[in-house]
């Protein structure tokens, strides 16, 4: 009876749950999926994590590879983020090339790169005008149960942890770039961003980390980013019902304890696969 | 009338024994059979990607007991191909090329040779690209983008089959290291689809790789090792390729309990599963690869390589026949083109 | 080159480090032909599929799969393809190479190069694929079949092969038996022999390559796949013996992948 109410009435059956303050997968309104990180489970890739937030799969690899900066920021590398849905994730994708959503998601991603400042390009600079380092960082959704951006966020972060990135030199005499792969250093990592998704229900509602079904019901979503220093790096609202400065509020305090929470698990995990 | 038998010979691998007159009943049955298939003309459907015929229950079993018994409907055994003809240098403005009527398949296989530079990895080889046209002439299905799929399917069947080291002499297609080297573009255009594509099109490739001239460069280098690529004077100056080691595929199509090789597209149609092996001069299989929605089992592929190797040992004999002989022909040869 | 509007791009060009890296010497340990690379297989993993599968070949292959039964199929483009879904359904196949699957360069998304290699991979595991299912119960429909792979270490076809028929086993579709893959490589010595699974640093230095698959209830091959520097029809048919009796040898583990599965479905319920 359930089932067939849920079908006919989604958004009905939703409210009622919402009413009694919790939600049909029996999480609260404030509750997150059981988050989990597995790191440097792909060898081929310089760096990489796996991000399971409850049912949403995504994987970050990172691929470094060496090129020649721009003229005008000639000491500065660069970190190009793409994010993929593939048809395998979820059926409403099509294979074929990056669909709207995920062009949005690759956008967003960029966008808490260069606002985080999660990396200092000129770490990634070799010899100045010469020779940099490119961190192709591709995240793919492989289960795709709502709040993509938390989870590629998240794991973008952890892979970039994971990253380990051979020394390279410059012979003197001959001008071309030796590589050695026996020594190899770790990645700086500046910042800790962290973004908390929410749903917002009937205009008012916020819902935390919302599943796919839920974020199809919603009336808007927000994501907010901050970083271990409390600060606000992005929030992104991509239209939808509007919200009230307080609740607004109310979100960021929200993304804040949460990134404690993130930032306390990706720590354990790097220290649980560091090499004694 | 003389000149035209000696451009346009038959290329048959059949054991020699003319089949003919064994089964005038099969070839009469299969006239009248086309004739009721012009009533009904428009049944053609998809079958993979093939362009096939829709046949009825009993046609198909008409052609599944005669393939058991050793007669096909045209008046072959399972083993013989149907006439085929091989004509080469039929377009002026290429390096070589051949086209060959296998049946009612017709293909148009043209080489240029382009200078390029060679790959990273293989910085003293040339190197071959193919493409394959499936005109919509050959059948209704290719219009728009209905051929995209066969055509991808037989433009990666040649680069496996031309993947195999020693099948072109990639190494006499260099002419500087790292700088320069010919480039092969195999063009194969689709006039007539009358069944066992891949066979009639590695005729055409190979017999126009045979026909390919290449034209002899010399890399100049002055004092200062700037370099200059010098064109021959004399136009008949020029590279052959060794066509020796280039395979030909033997499509073995499972009919029932036996398979035939060279099928129709009505024997393409009882076929579930095919079996496609690229047989050198010398009888090596360089590569295998099963087509098709069925299976197969483990002992009739086995017969079928062997089948495979048999058919394509004699089917390079005969075609080196003809390509010799046309040679030998020379500049006198009346060319026959497309509307002999 | 056309540019990729839908993706960030980078910089035009950049290389591997390996390109200016030291020669690695191979580590060319001798192995043992008849040894199969244990493999792990786990169907029910996505929630977003009818059936889905995870197969990884220890040494780092691997790939995810997921699989819809029956859905509503587009408009035949053409009468003829319209007649031929009237009396089966047809299986989609769509295969997607992650861009750091591979050791060395990483492989563009969207290039042409990348495009044609997934397109092959996809249209071999279809005709590996195809003859498991029965498509007649399933006229005027389409089933979907969805690969990832996740890391390339060798053997990638026949890890997807496997993948694929246990996502679909998983979907609850109709099949006559599951199909098992296996690939095997023979290096360019003239005395080597036939290896089972070989890794990709094998991959690379063969000299010839064979993927097979086999419906092992009904002793069926689904795919052969083969190409290198010639043999005789005996060496091959050597191989094929070789590559199918591995495939026994594999059988039963995905089929106890399935039932685990199943098992972790009813105490779900």
């Amino acid at each position: 009876m359930a089932e067939a109410f849920k079908t006919v009435e989604p958004l009905e059956y939703y409210r009622r749950f919402l009413k009694e303050n919790c939600r049909p997968d029996g999480r609260e309104l404030g509750e997150f999926r059981t988050t989990t990180v597995n790191i440097g489970s792909i060898t081929t890739a310089d760096g990489s994590a796996l991000v399971k937030f409850g049912n949403t799969t995504v994987i970050c690899g990172v691929k470094a590879e060496l090129a020649t900066p721009t003229k005008d920021s000639a000491n500065k590398g660069y970190i190009v983020p793409n994010v993929e849905l593939p048809s395998l994730c979820s059926p409403r994708f099509r294979s074929g090339p990056p669909g709207e959503e995920a062009q949005a998601a690759s956008q967003f991603i960029a966008d808490v790169i260069e606002n985080s400042q999660i990396i200092e390009k000129e770490d990634l600079c070799i010899a100045n005008g010469k020779l940099v380092w490119v961190l192709y960082c591709d995240i793919i959704c492989m289960d795709y149960d709502g709040n993509l951006l938390d989870a590629s966020a998240f794991a973008l972060l952890a892979a970039l942890k994971n990253v380990q990135l051979p020394s390279v030199t410059i012979n003197e005499e001959t001008g071309l770039s030796e590589v050695n792969f026996k020594q190899k250093n770790p990645l700086m990592i500046r910042k800790h961003p962290v973004a908390t998704s929410f749903a917002i229900f009937d205009d008012t509602l916020l819902i935390v980390d919302p599943n796919a079904e839920e974020e199809d019901l919603a009336t808007g979503t927000v994501t907010v980013v901050t970083d271990e220093e409390d600060r606000l790096c992005s929030v992104h609202k991509p239209g939808g019902s509007p919200l009230t400065g307080a609740k607004l509020q109310d979100c960021i305090t929200r993304a804040i304890t949460r990134q404690r929470e993130v930032k306390k698990l990706i720590d354990k995990v790097i220290n649980s696969i560091k090499p004694k | 009338m003389s000149e035209r038998r000696a451009t346009l010979r038959r290329l048959s691998c059949s054991n020699g024994a003319s089949h003919c007159s064994r089964l005038l009943e099969g070839t009469a049955a299969s006239r009248e059979r086309r004739k009721r298939k012009g009533l009904s003309a428009v049944r053609r459907e998809e079958a993979g990607s093939m362009a096939a015929v829709v046949l009825s229950e009993p046609e198909k079993l008409y052609i599944v007991h005669g393939v058991q018994e050793d007669l096909r409907v045209d008046g072959r055994g399972c083993e013989d191909y149907r006439c085929a003809e091989v004509e080469t240098d039929v377009v002026s403005n290429t390096s070589g090329s051949a086209r060959v009527k296998l049946g009612n398949t017709d293909i148009l296989v043209g080489v240029k040779a382009e200078m390029g530079t060679p790959k990273i990895e293989k910085p003293d080889e040339g190197y071959l690209e193919f493409c394959v046209d499936c005109s919509a002439n050959a059948t209704p299905e290719f219009e728009g983008r209905g051929g995209e799929e066969l055509g991808t399917e037989i433009t990666s069947t040649f680069y496996t089959v031309f993947s195999s080291e020693n099948s072109v002499d990639l190494k006499s297609l260099c002419i500087n290291p790292r700088e320069h080297c010919w480039v092969l573009y195999v063009d194969v255009l689709l006039l007539v689809c009358g069944g066992n594509l891949f066979d009639a099109i590695s005729i055409a490739v190979k017999a126009a790789l045979f026909n390919t001239r290449i034209p002899k460069v010399r890399v100049l280098e002055d004092e200062e090792g700037s370099k200059e690529i010098e064109l021959s004077d004399d136009p008949y100056d020029c590279i052959r390729l060794n066509v020796e080691n280039v395979p030909l595929i033997v499509t073995l199509s499972k009919i029932g309990y036996r398979h035939v090789v060279d099928a129709t597209l009505e024997e393409e149609a009882c076929s579930l599963a095919s079996l496609l092996v690229s047989v050198t001069s010398k009888g090596a299989l360089t590569s295998i690869k099963k087509v098709g929605r069925g299976s197969l089992d483990p002992e009739s592929i086995f017969e079928m390589m062997e089948t495979g190797k048999k058919v394509g040992k004699a089917l390079h004999v005969a075609l080196q026949k003809i390509l010799d002989e046309e040679e030998s022909l020379g500049t006198s040869r009346q060319k026959v083109g497309f509307l002999g | 080159m056309p540019v990729d509007h839908r993706r960030l791009c980078g910089p035009e060009e950049s290389h591997a480090p390996a390109l200016w890296a030291a020669e690695e010497g191979g580590d060319e340990s001798p192995r043992d032909p008849w040894a199969l690379r244990p493999l792990f297989a786990r169907a029910a993993v996505l929630s977003q599929a009818d059936g889905s599968a995870y197969v990884e070949l220890s040494g780092g292959t691997k790939v995810l799969c997921a699989a819809w039964g029956p859905r509503e199929a587009p408009e035949p483009p053409t009468a003829a393809a319209a007649a031929a879904a009237l009396r089966m359904g047809r299986l989609q196949c769509d295969f997607r190479r992650a861009p750091f699957a591979s050791r060395g360069a990483r492989r563009r998304p969207g290039s042409t190069a990348e495009r044609d290699a997934e397109r092959d991979l996809a249209a071999a595991l279809r005709t590996a694929l195809e003859p498991t299912l029965q498509l007649e119960r399933y006229p005027r429909t389409r089933l979907l079949v969805s690969v990832l792979l996740l890391q390339d270490e060798g053997s990638v076809l026949a890890a997807a092969i496997s993948a694929g028929a246990l996502a679909l086993a998983d979907s609850g579709v109709q099949m006559y038996d599951l199909a098992v893959g296996c690939a095997l490589c023979r290096g360019p010595d003239p005395s080597a022999a036939w290896v089972l699974q070989p890794g990709e640093a094998e991959e690379r230095r063969a000299a010839v390559r064979l993927t097979v698959a086999l419906l092992p209830a009904l002793n069926q091959v689904s795919a052969v796949q083969g190409a290198g520097s010639g043999g005789t029809p005996e060496d091959w048919a050597e191989a094929l013996c070789f590559g199918l009796d591995a495939c026994y040898r594999l059988y039963p583990v995905l089929r106890q992948s399935l039932l685990q599965a199943t098992c972790r479905r009813r105490r779900a319920m």
